[in-house]
Parts: structure tokens; sequence; C-alpha cells
């Protein structure tokens, strides 16, 4: 075969995989699987729903095998990076158009990123207690064995539950925290909304317990993913992207 | 309705009264201006007895009786308060109940039928809420205003004239059993918080709470000779004293004029008002009085707008925070939009039009959501000006488009009008652009909160849902799959999308998202799609004749 023939063999599959109806087919069943994977938890929880139907590549319903949430979105990334490719037609008109689907892209392969690599577990500190070590998932699951540990130890100093003066439902958790990270103490605040990011890992207030003895305890969930940066470019990309072209229709009216 | 024409004719009543110069009539109006500390946050006591009297009878009013007047009846005079006829009992269960038409028993008969039954309601108690029988939740939300009614009766314990001694217990009256049983009473009592405390944590305490911390105040000496008074029916006493104790209450807050604000608030029932002029408005249209309808339609805009903000600057917070005030806001932007498209070319009448009904409907529903004090304080993950202020409201604006492009596109099915056919693709694009951005916003708000993006519960998927919907419907128009009967056909089920992620998902109560069952929803949900899914249908049959006819 030449190279010819070989690229303009490219160029017709690329085109294939890039066509409209594989979108308009792939929507409504991706809809309805969400549907369903939410109707789903009520009965089996959230997190078996997660696993059997969207983190998935297929799963069955009395034997019959169905595409699972990475399936379907398999098909439609390479169905969009297709048609961004091979059949976008690159006119002032549509760049807000191009623009919408490069954020999509972006966001799926942050997404895909995510899954494959992200991990997660929970630090509970008491007030004083220092801890490298993280702990099991609330289902039950142990943390992979290069996450069990830390590589520096993290410091609970002080932790702040506030309520609503006179009742108790809370307002405001903040625990107080150093990282000791060999030579380097790094102390930070870590609250309800807003964690700490050291090292590639990031540090949440998740929430708070009780032990047995009536000390109050702060939980850290504690999470690497490497795909983080992706939804944050996909969003800026994203609302661009749609006032552009919103604005460019303005203009046809 | 029936609210509107109530407050139209306690306003009557009252007005009557002062005419008539009747002295001795209890100043409930003084009584509902006491600061109380509930739930998180200091509300007039007017406030805190429609809250109250809801959780016990269901609503804020009860055979001409408001919730203030059962307030200070119950405080001031217990042995009268507990046989008012007000927990509305239909399915007897496991209680001994007379049969009885209004279905409406007094405290001192539900008590006597739950004597017997007393280990059985500690045990359902610990039990989980969604195993529970629906008579046994009956049970349980039964005991739970039994409680708050048995705290209310006893918050005033210390200082009520007692039969047959001439002091009451703080003065040292009453016999040795009487006063055990008035002291074992009053340990646990804290639901009335009035009497004003040093500690920024808990600015306010219940009288028996300042009683057992030692701590002295004015305010009980005062609630003490009330308590006399109301007990002679001396209310020129009463009167004289409760303005009194009002103003040492307020004098301790700064902010004695919110509460000024909240009264008016709960007083005018302004979004009463605002749905029956979006209703009046929308009628005028159909009777082809457009002016007329504008200028309704603009006036109930800025009550509405009025309440929004109103409730901001009590609450101090943006006016998103809880189901019902979404609803309050959607509805703001679809009316804001359609004033502003109509101001812009006067052609687009008929979308004003849709845009009041449909604004009046989303009002009508919630309604439903109100309970007895609307102005509920947020729970810690919700306590954050800036994502309450964006995430949630963009994700609101969302709706409001999906609203206005699916209301849009029934018009187009029904009437075939060339000024709506202009507006849907720009309506749908504006929805996606929100719906969008705001899921987006959402997943960041989850990432700095809960340590992750996207987690697929409920309300995330839900979002999602809307987001692929509109993705769908308009690249179906694109690609040539949805002719233009269809487009309109599938832009107007968005409806569904819309109020299965708005309220279908507080149902589930699954996942991070559930921050509140509520019941009944359910069918008002169901029933809806059918009819929404009907209407499509009708609508999308008929629409040929429309077009060519």
């Amino acid at each position: 075969m030449s190279w010819a023939s070989l690229s303009s063999q490219f160029i017709t599959w690329g085109r294939r995989l890039g066509r409209p109806d594989i979108l308009f087919w792939c929507l409504p069943y991706l809809m309805a699987l969400i549907f369903i994977g939410t109707i789903a938890q009520k009965y089996v929880g959230l997190y078996v729903a997660q696993t059997t139907y969207f983190s998935s590549f297929v799963f069955f319903l009395n034997f019959i095998p169905f595409p699972g949430g990475y399936t379907v979105l398999g098909i439609m990334t390479i169905n969009l990076i297709c048609k961004f490719i091979f059949l976008s037609p690159w006119t002032k008109a549509k760049i807000g158009i191009h623009i919408i689907h490069l954020s999509i892209i972006v966001l799926l392969i942050g997404g895909l990123l995510t899954a494959l690599t992200m991990k997660e577990g929970f630090i509970p500190l008491r007030e004083g207690q220092t801890r490298d070590q993280v702990m099991a998932f609330a289902d039950g699951t142990e943390p992979d064995d290069d996450f069990k540990y830390l590589p520096f130890e993290i410091k609970l100093n002080n932790f702040q539950r506030d309520v609503y003066p006179g009742s108790t439902i809370p307002k405001e958790y903040e625990s107080r925290v150093t990282i000791i990270d060999g030579d380097v103490t790094w102390p930070a605040i870590i609250s309800m909304n807003e964690p700490l990011r050291y090292k590639g890992y990031t540090f949440y207030q998740n929430s708070t317990a009780i032990s047995a003895d009536g000390v109050p305890i702060s939980i850290l969930s504690v999470v690497v993913n490497k795909g983080l940066i992706f939804p944050y470019i996909s969003g800026v990309l994203l609302a661009i992207g749609l006032i552009t072209h919103i604005l460019i229709r303005r203009k046809k009216l | 309705m029936r609210s509107i024409l109530l407050t139209l004719l306690c306003l009557f009543i009252c007005f009557g009264s002062v005419q008539a110069q009747e002295p001795t009539k209890p100043d409930l109006e003084s009584f509902g201006a006491w600061p109380i500390l509930h739930d998180g946050r200091v509300k007039t006591m007017e406030s805190f007895s429609r809250a109250v009297f809801y959780i016990i009878a269901g609503d804020t009013e009860l055979n001409g009786i408001t919730a203030t007047a059962w307030m200070a009846n119950t405080l001031f005079d217990p042995s009268s308060g507990i046989n008012v006829p007000v927990f509305e009992i239909s399915r007897h269960g496991i209680l001994d109940l007379p049969e009885r038409e209004d279905n409406r028993y007094t405290m001192n008969e539900v008590m006597t039928a739950m004597q017997p039954h007393q280990d059985l309601l500690v045990t359902l108690d610990k039990l989980v809420p969604d195993t529970l029988t629906a008579s046994q939740k009956d049970l349980l939300k039964l005991y739970e205003g039994v409680s708050i009614y048995n705290q209310i009766i006893q918050s005033f314990s210390a200082v009520l004239p007692l039969q047959g001694h001439d002091k009451p217990f703080i003065d040292g009256g009453g016999g040795r059993a009487q006063r055990a049983l008035i002291e074992e009473g009053g340990m646990d009592n804290a639901l009335v918080k009035i009497i004003p405390n040093d500690s920024p944590s808990t600015p306010m305490i219940s009288m028996w709470q300042a009683i057992q911390s030692d701590i002295d105040s004015p305010v009980v000496e005062s609630i003490k000779v009330m308590a006399q008074a109301w007990n002679e029916q001396d209310y020129q006493r009463w009167n004289d004293h409760v303005i009194a104790v009002k103003d040492i209450l307020q004098s301790h807050h700064d902010n004695a004029i919110l509460l000024k604000l909240e009264h008016y608030y709960v007083m005018v029932q302004p979004m009463l008002w605002v749905i029956g002029l979006y209703i009046l408005g929308t009628a005028l249209f159909l009777l082809k009085q457009n002016f007329f309808a504008i200028t309704l339609i603009t006036g109930g805009f800025i009550m509405h707008l009025g309440a929004l903000i109103t409730r901001s600057v009590i609450l101090a917070r943006p006016p998103t925070g809880t189901l019902y005030e979404t609803l309050l806001f959607g509805a703001a932007i679809i009316m804001m939009v359609g004033l502003i498209t109509v101001f812009k070319n006067k052609n687009q009448s008929l979308f004003l039009m849709i845009c009041a009904m449909s604004a009046a409907f989303i009002l009508f529903i919630s309604r439903g959501f109100v309970g007895g004090d609307s102005l509920n304080v947020l729970i810690a993950v919700l306590n954050t000006n800036f994502w309450l202020s964006t995430h949630v409201t963009v994700i609101i604006i969302g709706y409001g488009f999906c609203i206005m492009a699916a209301m849009v596109a029934h018009g187009v099915l029904a009437a075939d009008n060339p000024w709506l056919e202009k507006l849907m693709v720009p309506l749908t694009l504006m929805a996606l652009l929100f719906t969008s951005i705001g899921t987006l916003l959402g997943g960041i708000w989850a990432d700095q909160s809960w340590g992750r993006f996207w987690g697929w519960d409920p309300k995330e998927n839900g979002a999602l849902l809307i987001v692929l919907w509109l993705a769908w419907v308009l690249h179906g128009r694109i690609s040539g799959h949805f002719k233009p009967r269809g487009f309109a056909a599938a832009l107007a089920l968005t409806n569904i999308t819309v109020a299965l992620t708005w309220f279908g998902v507080n149902l589930l109560g699954v996942g991070l998202h559930s921050y509140g069952f509520i019941d009944g929803i359910a069918w008002g949900l169901g029933s809806f799609i059918i009819v929404q899914i009907l209407v499509v249908a009708v609508l999308y049959y008929r629409y040929p004749k429309v077009r060519h006819g």
C-alpha cells in the first residue's frame, strides 16, 4: 500500500468515526445509563452503583451485557476527536463551536486521567496527634500499597467545630495543621471549603467524629489526582466558546 | 389564594379594632416582636411561633387562632393551652383516640393516648428513618410535636402562678412534691431562648437555663408579672409589660431593625401578591390589554425583587440557599428575561405572557416548601457565600432559561408564532451556557470541599442530564435528525428533565447532595411528568394543522 492510499484510508475512517449519527445515538444511551445508575443508588448505594454503571466497560442486566460508562464515554471521546480533526469547517463563524468542542475533549481526557490515577483515603486526627498513615475508605476498601503512607507527617494543632448559636447545626469546621517534612515545617488551615495542597497531595476537611472517650476528632480526606487541572481548563474554554458562539449568532439576528 | 383572603381579612379586623379602641385584647403584635434565638438565628417571636405551630398543627393559623396567639396562650396559661385542639391525626394507629370529624386533638388527649406506649416511642426514635413504616413515621412525627409542646408549656413554669399558693416557684411557692415536679420539668427546658446572655456562641438562653446558671434578668420579673396579669385576664397590665420586655430584649441586639423587617415580610406575604399580579397580568394579556398587563407584571416583578432583597438582608447571604429560595430566584430570572425582551421588542408580548405564566406556576409550587418559617440558616458545607452565589445562582439561571425555552417550544407547537420561533435556539443556547458552566462550577466546588470533582451522585447526575439533553436536542436539529416539529417537541420536554433535577433528586436521599427529604413530592412530580408528556404529544400531532391550517 502506498502512503497516499493509507492516508486517504485514515481520513475516510476519521470521517466515519466523527459522524454526528454516533453522537445522536450515544447521548440518549448515556442519559438512560445515568438515569438507571442514579435510581440504583437508592438500592445498592452510591459506591456500588458507581462502579457497576459508570466506572465500568460493561455491566449485566439479567445476563444481557450492556456498555458501561467507560465504553460510552470512550466512543464519544473518539467520535468528538475525529469530528474535531476531520469534519470541522474551519471558518470564522464556527470558531465558538470549535472552542466548545475542544473544551469537552479536554474534560473527557482529564476524566480519563483521573479515573486511571486518582487515589483517595482518610486521616483521622485528634488535637496534638501526628500521623503519616492513610486509613481505609468508608466502604472498607484499603488504600493502594503506594498510598498507605504519606512521604511526610501531618500534625493537628487545633480543631474547631463551630455551630450556629444555640443549636447543633454545624456552621464551620476548621483544622489548624502543620506539615512536618524532614526539616521543613509548613503550617496551614484546612476548612470546609478550603483544602491544603502540598506536594501533589490535597487535604480536605471531610467531617468530624467523637472518639470513644468523648474527644472530638477531625477527619481529613487526602487525594492524589493527576487530572486535577483539566476540568478547570475545560471550564474556562467552555465559557469562552459558548459566549463567543452566542455573540456570533447575535450578529446574524 | 385562601391565604391572601385571610391576610386581607386579618388586616380588616386589625383596622376595625384600632378604631373601636378596645383595650382588653392582648397586644400580640408587640409580643410577636420579641427577639428569640431558634434554629441558629435570632428571629421574631412571631416567626418562631409560626415555625413551631407548623410542626404541630401543619399550618401557621388554625380556626382563626394565629400561631402567635397560640404561643402566648400556651406560654402564659399552659393549663388552658393543653386543651386547644391543634394536633391533626387522621390515622390513629395504635393511639386510643375518640373519632372526630376535623381530626384535631388537644395536647392533653394526645399525651394521655401516648402514655401507655412510652417505651415504644423511645425505641422508634433510635431506628433508621428509611426502615420505618408509614404509621411509625406518623407516630414519630407526633412525638416530635408533643416534645416541642411539652417544652413550651414548661418554659415559664418557674414564674407562673400556682394554684392554692400565693407565690410562684421562683419565689419559693408550692409544696415539696409540686416543686420537685416543676424543677424536673425545667431541667432540659431550652426551646424558648429569650433571656439575653453575654456569650457570643449562645447570645440567648431559656428562662430555666438562666435560673440554673444563676443569671439574673429583669425580663424574668416582668414575665412573672405578665403571667399573673394573663391569668387574671388583666390584659392592659400584660400589654404594658409586653412592650417593656420587647424594648429590653431589642436593646441587646444590633439588628433590631432586621427583626422589624422580618415582621413586615411575614405580615405582608409579598410572594402571594406577586403570584396574584403575575396571574392577573397573564389574564389581561389574554384579554388583549397588553399595556395594563405589562404594568401589572412589572409591578409584580418589583415586589418580587424586593422580597428577594429583603430575604438576603435578613439572612445576610445570597437568596439561593434553600430549595424554596431557588424557586423564588428562578421565577425572578424568568420574569426579568421576559421583561427585558419585551422592552427591547414590543412584538414579544406573547413571550412575556409565557414567562409570567411560568413564573406564577413555579411560585405556586414553591408554596409547598414554605413550612412555618422559610428564613432558614445553612448547614456548614453550604455556608460559603462565594460558591453559593456562583454555582447555585448560575445553575438556577440555567434552569430558568430551560423552562423559558421549553415553554416557548410549547407556544410554537400551539400557535406557530414567528416571534416565538426566533427565540427557541437563542434561549436553548443560553440554557446550555448556564447549565453547563453551572455544572462545571459545581464540580469545582465539590473538588474544593469534598476532594473529588465528580462523584456521580444524584444532583450531579441530574445537572449533567440537563446539559446532555440540551446538547442532544441542539445537535439533533443541526444534523437533521430532528425536523422542526420534532425539535420543538423535544425542547418542550426539557421541562421534565428540569423538574427531575430540581425536585426529584431530593426524593432519593442519596449522596452528598441529600440536604433534605420532602414528603409527597413524588406524586406531584409523577403527575406533572405524565401530564407534560401528554400535552406535548397532543401539540405535536396537532402542529401540521396549526402550521398549514
